[in-house]
């Protein structure tokens, strides 16, 4: 398969996902991971994201006003734990919602518990956020992070988070079965 | 005797076309170079444009001509052409000239340091658009006309004088202010523009660097995000944003955009009755499909199939 622009769909792609468009983000990851050396059924993936965006060139992210008692900010975290068929390595994501529409979003491979490791990562990035919306006149109190793994809930909710659950409570929610 | 005939598809239409292809990327090239520029069918609009660039930088006063010191390098220099198609009839073709530093002979420790500049986060225009639509401000959008030639060198740097215009050929030019392609231009600039709004009231994000604010009074807050030359305005008072335009103007030249609508390749529609903003990049994702003929192909409901569980084999 050298010789097709496999790199060049996928980086066009990419932008797209930066700027405007979360549902990718998945995709993205997966599909990038062959860069080097893509098959042809790598090709093919490529190709069903391009079917995918021509049957949705008209998303975007749309902001609306928010209705009153709505909390400003609200992470989702998830992750695949050794989802990957090479290296066995999970993956990880999170997106943020500023009055319900998102405003960022990340998918990355991680080595370590990968349930641990996606609520550690949307932490992080929920400080930040935390901090840049508070400065441009937006107050958020707590930050609600929902996440669907009991095991790391616990250990969330007791010795290593100490310092940081003043700030962040963690209410967590069953997404998925 | 069985005749052998050439096949079908290297038929003469085909010879016609790629002719027609050839010529048509002859006609619409730019030169490469200087000597090039002179050669062509439009040097006397080349040379145009050539002069034009060479008086903007003597206003600017981009560098001093000197005589090289002992054991000093020298930077090269070179022209780089740009052609805007106008609409025929409408609006006449522009002539760009532009005169750049050959960066990649600099050095590292000689000739620049450090040479990092932020730019803005996509989240933080994110954030943005939901303030701007949520307190239903006004937004607006700027760029600066040639900002890099803006920076000030912290540096020596001598480099060639540009070709064509050499006036002395013992001197070299002893550069100033920063200039296209020098590896230091985008940080000089950013430091520039920094200081800039630091003096004029502005208070920088510590969330990200390119992310600038000023509290009027109790109500109106401006809010400035930069990216390179782009900039975003918004505030809840149209005075305020003027002010900071005339401001921003006199101190370097700009072009007023208006109301935002294109930033960094994604559209903003606003409806402003219905209090909605809305983000899309439909164009450029368009152009994308359309590039890898994927038009009028089969519209899929999933972003990766079900069935496709990749691997490296």
């Amino acid at each position: 398969m050298a010789g097709t622009p496999y790199a060049s769909g996928v980086g066009s792609i990419m932008y797209g996902m930066v700027c405007s468009r979360p549902d990718l983000s998945y995709a993205i990851s997966v599909i990038s991971r062959f860069m080097e050396n893509p098959g042809q059924m790598h090709w093919q993936a490529l190709k069903w994201v391009l079917r995918y965006l021509n049957g949705s060139l008209k998303g975007g992210l749309k902001y609306t006003r928010s209705q009153p008692g709505m909390d400003a900010l609200e992470g989702y975290v998830d992750a695949d734990y050794a989802g990957n068929v090479d290296t066995r390595k999970s993956l990880s994501g999170f997106v943020f919602t500023l009055f319900g529409t998102a405003v960022t979003w990340k998918v990355a491979l991680s080595t370590t518990q990968a349930e641990y490791i996606a609520l550690v990562e949307g932490v992080k990035e929920a400080i930040w956020l935390k901090g840049m919306i508070g400065e441009m006149g937006i107050s958020q109190g707590c930050v609600k992070i929902h996440c669907d793994n009991q095991s790391v809930i616990h250990l969330a909710n007791h010795q290593v988070y100490h310092e940081r659950t003043n700030t962040l409570t963690f209410v967590c929610t069953l997404l998925e079965t | 005797m069985r005749q052998i005939k050439p096949l079908e598809r290297y038929g003469y239409a085909d010879f016609i076309c790629y002719a027609l292809n050839a010529a048509e990327e002859l006609q619409d090239s730019e030169p490469r170079n200087f000597r090039e520029a002179l050669e062509s069918n439009e040097s006397k609009d080349w040379l145009k444009a050539m002069n034009e660039e060479m008086l903007s930088l003597e206003k600017n006063q981009t560098w001093k001509l000197v005589s090289l010191p002992k054991n000093q390098r020298v930077v090269g220099s070179k022209w780089v052409f740009k052609k805007k198609e106008g609409i025929s009839g409408v609006e006449a073709p522009r002539y760009k000239a532009r005169l750049v530093a050959k960066g990649f002979t600099q050095v590292e420790g000689i000739d620049y340091n450090e040479i990092f500049s932020p730019v803005v986060k996509h989240c933080s225009i994110r954030v943005l658009m939901m303030i701007v639509n949520m307190y239903d401000l006004e937004l607006e959008q700027m760029d600066v006309k040639t900002a890099f030639l803006h920076g000030e060198l912290e540096e020596t740097i001598y480099m060639q004088q540009p070709e064509g215009f050499v006036e002395d050929n013992t001197k070299v030019c002893f550069l100033k202010q920063s200039l296209y392609r020098l590896k230091q231009s985008p940080r000089q600039w950013y430091r520039q523009f920094d200081e800039f709004l630091v003096k004029a009231g502005f208070v920088r994000s510590d969330y990200d660097s390119c992310v600038y604010m000023m509290r009027k009074n109790e109500k109106v807050i401006l809010y400035l995000l930069l990216y390179v030359d782009d900039i975003l305005m918004a505030s809840s008072d149209r005075q305020e944003i003027q002010k900071l335009k005339k401001r921003l103007n006199d101190e370097f030249e700009m072009k007023d955009l208006g109301n935002a609508k294109r930033i960094l390749g994604m559209d903003i529609m606003r409806d402003r009755n219905k209090g909605e903003l809305f983000l899309s990049q439909q164009g450029y994702l368009r152009k994308v499909v359309e590039r890898f003929r994927m038009k009028d192909s089969k519209v899929v409901g999933t972003p990766l199939g079900h069935h496709t569980k990749l691997s490296i084999k």
